[in-house]
């Protein structure tokens, strides 16, 4: 389950490196660079990032403390 | 029996939908808000694809979430030990879907004011109804999974009892 968690946060990251160069090419970008947006993007990527870790963070808190209470038929 | 890996499941897809959810209905559909318009209104056209470009890597993040519980939920059904509890993964998609109002509600619109649920009224009652909206998802799927949880433990003695 811990590696499942890994797999998930670390692919959850990807799209933020693949779309990175996306941006930077298009009309978009250029104003990015020329610092229309620029400051504004930061925000941008904690609003997008930072519920999923807060969720990611609280699921497995809750798993680890929870533990396992099933019964078990033997 | 161990109802763990079914309730997983339904928690990881009930993050991604509930993501799917907000993104489709408040962002696509009725346009009341987009990931950035608290910082970024959308008065040009380079906001707009600012907007737009957020939001891409919001349904990213749902659609990946989803994928992962597609994949936790095929897990759950190899287990021989995990009963097919369709009140057990229902509850646990609904207490998902509030895990991802209250958290998303509770970052994004009031701490980092990125956006609010209806934009141009900024911080309204619509946004302390998002999040008590996901407290009252957490509570109706956690009442559903303790409950169908229960309903398995039972089957299960009786099976036990059968046999015996």
């Amino acid at each position: 389950m811990k590696t499942l968690w890994f797999i998930i946060t670390a692919a959850a990251f990807l799209p933020v490196n693949a779309n990175a160069c996306t941006v930077c090419s298009t009309e978009t970008g250029q104003q990015v660079r020329d610092g229309i947006v620029g400051d504004k993007l930061p925000i941008g990527v904690i609003a997008t990032i930072a519920p999923w870790a807060a969720i990611a963070v609280i699921s497995a808190a809750g798993l680890v403390l929870k533990g396992e209470k099933e019964p078990k038929i033997q | 029996m161990n109802t763990k890996p079914l309730t997983v499941a339904g928690v990881a897809l009930g993050i991604g939908m509930g993501g799917f959810a907000d993104g489709i209905v408040f962002h696509q559909l009725l346009q009341l808000h987009n990931m950035l318009t608290g910082q970024i209104p959308k008065t040009s056209i380079a906001n707009i694809e600012v907007n737009m470009f957020w939001d891409g890597l919001f349904h990213s993040f749902t659609w990946l979430t989803t994928l992962a519980g597609i994949g936790l939920l095929y897990r759950a059904g190899r287990k021989q030990d995990v009963p097919w509890s369709g009140r057990v993964l229902s509850g646990g998609m609904i207490l998902g879907w509030g895990l991802f109002n209250f958290v998303e509600g509770l970052i994004d619109h009031h701490l980092l004011h990125a956006h609010h649920v209806v934009e141009r009224l900024g911080v309204s009652i619509y946004d302390y109804l998002f999040l008590a909206s996901g407290i009252l998802l957490i509570l109706v799927g956690w009442a559903m999974i303790r409950s169908g949880r229960a309903i398995e433990t039972n089957k299960s003695k009786s099976r036990e009892f059968q046999h015996a």
